[in-house]
């Protein structure tokens, strides 16, 4: 469906992978290169633009950087990195932030990509390799030889 | 905690290319995938595009009396005194010949360390890992060589030539993949192709480059490492008459040192700022000979240097004939001048003369292609 706002804006509505919907500016949609490509092949003129990758928790998030960084223009850019900053912080922890990067990854929207990587990139710079692995639940499939050979190659960074 | 949070490598890429290098060492440990991503070439050029200031650092391996040292390019101030005890751990436990650089790139550093059995060592000297690759003898004196990364196949080659023949043998080119671990040789090229300068070939867009000393002389010689092909690139025509030029590399640039005698001798050096563009070659910078205070006292010092690569924070590294090196501060608003700037005032030359070459810190490895395949 297409709405329009009493200020000419046209809306579109996107719905996440569990049923929420959300009804934007398609102005601040676009800003996902993925969105604004569905957008450019038409798959936004029967109904909503179904996001299945993308859970509505993670969707509003998405929407709030996008209408910020919608209406700001260059002039603002303190103002605006404060708002990052805050933005991150409100991700809470490393769970949402990696949510939140993949949609970002998914949606293509770069300005939210790197913020992303950037915030998770200082979380985890200071950390262990278990505390990484405990983290994103990867699994160590070194055996015990590889273990001691990687473990040998790095010490001298840590003498 | 439920499994809500397990990364997609191409997340995991866009988060890593962003650490440290400490860190990114750390997390060599993490796994096996990590391991294998953070040393491969292909991870050292997409943190190189993200750039963290890291990645910027540039080194110089020195190689004084048996003995490799490497100086830190940054702090060019305490230079002469940058030779820190414990440089010289972790280096090939053989002996270097005179001048053993085949080149550097990623991090790497190629050593040839008998130019007869032809012994050949790949280097990481910030991490102390090294490779030695497969012999290769019976094939003569190495003549022309040349240690340069494909980025299509995150891979390394290093190329020899023999102009020289090995007995009952022909001239030949041989070509190694780090990959594959293996030797092979290269179709015999054009006859045109066989009369190389000696030396190192200078490697730039993923080929290697090298002035022909004879028939081929309208054009510089390049080795295509991907197709494995030879190719022309055309040189630079100045309008003035010069005495003889040598080829370098100023930044992302093919550049061309012509020694040209006016009032006293100059160095004018041409850039190529189109790759294979004949009609992109612009005069650049030029330096003056001076008279040197040092022990070597070469009058013409500065005539016999050509650009080997221009570094972060305004300092380039020149080589001598024979793989002599040193470092040179300079002013570095050029880029946009069309014309060549003299830049002799600001010169500072730091006079090791020794043999050197450039190479960024990086923790690639010499193995790291081959990693996979040994499930490590």
């Amino acid at each position: 469906m297409s709405i329009t706002t009493e200020n000419n804006e046209k809306m579109i509505t996107l719905m996440s992978s569990d049923g929420e919907e959300f009804v934007v500016e398609e102005a601040v949609a676009a800003q996902s290169q993925t969105i604004k490509h569905l957008i450019e092949d038409g798959c936004s003129t029967e109904g909503s633009i179904p996001l299945p990758n993308v859970t509505g928790r993670v969707l509003s998030e998405v929407i709030q950087y996008c209408k910020k960084h919608s209406s700001s223009d260059d002039k603002e850019e303190k103002e605006l990195e404060a708002w990052d900053a805050e933005f991150v912080k409100a991700a809470d922890d490393h769970v949402a932030l990696t949510d939140l990067m993949m949609a970002a990854n998914f949606l293509d929207i770069k300005g939210l990509l790197d913020l992303v990587a950037q915030t998770l990139a200082n979380m985890i710079t200071g950390k262990s390799p278990e505390e990484v692995r405990r983290m994103w639940n990867i699994k160590n499939d070194f055996t015990p030889e590889e273990a001691e050979k990687v473990r040998k190659e790095n010490q001298w960074a840590f003498e | 905690m439920p499994n809500l949070t397990r990364i997609p490598p191409e997340i995991v890429e866009e988060i890593l290319v962003l650490l440290p290098n400490k860190s990114i060492h750390r997390f060599r440990s993490v796994s096996r995938s990590w391991s294998s991503l953070l040393v491969s070439g292909r991870f050292h050029e997409l943190r190189c595009k993200s750039a963290p200031p890291e990645t910027k650092v540039t080194k110089v391996l020195h190689l004084a009396s048996s003995d490799y040292y490497i100086r830190d390019v940054i702090r060019i101030s305490d230079y002469r005194d940058d030779v820190k005890p414990g440089t010289k751990l972790y280096t090939p436990d053989l002996l270097p010949l005179s001048n053993p650089f085949v080149g550097s790139c990623n991090g790497l550093v190629c050593l040839l360390l008998d130019y007869c059995s032809r012994e050949i060592v790949v280097w990481n000297p910030f991490t102390g890992v090294y490779r030695k690759l497969p012999n290769i003898s019976g094939r003569g004196w190495a003549y022309t060589y040349g240690f340069g990364y494909v980025s299509t196949s995150d891979d390394y080659k290093v190329l020899l030539h023999s102009l020289v023949p090995a007995p009952g043998g022909e001239p030949m080119f041989d070509i190694i993949s780090l990959k594959t671990g293996s030797w092979k040789q290269v179709e015999n090229p054009d006859d045109t192709y066989q009369q190389h300068k000696e030396g190192s070939g200078l490697f730039l867009n993923g080929a290697l480059h090298w002035e022909s000393s004879t028939y081929f002389d309208k054009k510089i010689i390049a080795f295509d490492l991907t197709k494995e092909k030879f190719y022309g690139v055309p040189k630079p025509t100045p309008d003035y008459n010069y005495r003889y030029h040598r080829l370098g590399v100023a930044g992302e640039y093919l550049c061309m040192c012509f020694l040209v005698r006016r009032c006293q001798e100059s160095n004018i050096v041409w850039v190529m700022k189109e790759y294979c563009n004949e009609a992109s070659w612009v005069p650049f910078i030029s330096y003056t000979s001076f008279e040197s205070d040092n022990a070597f006292n070469y009058v013409n010092y500065a005539s016999n240097f050509v650009p080997h690569s221009v570094l972060d924070g305004g300092y380039m590294v020149l080589q001598y004939s024979d793989g002599y090196a040193d470092i040179l501060t300079w002013n570095n608003n050029h880029e946009e001048s069309d014309s060549a700037q003299e830049f002799f005032n600001n010169i500072k030359f730091y006079r090791h003369y020794e043999r050197a070459t450039p190479y960024k810190e990086a923790l690639t490895s010499p193995y790291a292609s081959t990693e996979m395949d040994q499930g490590f």
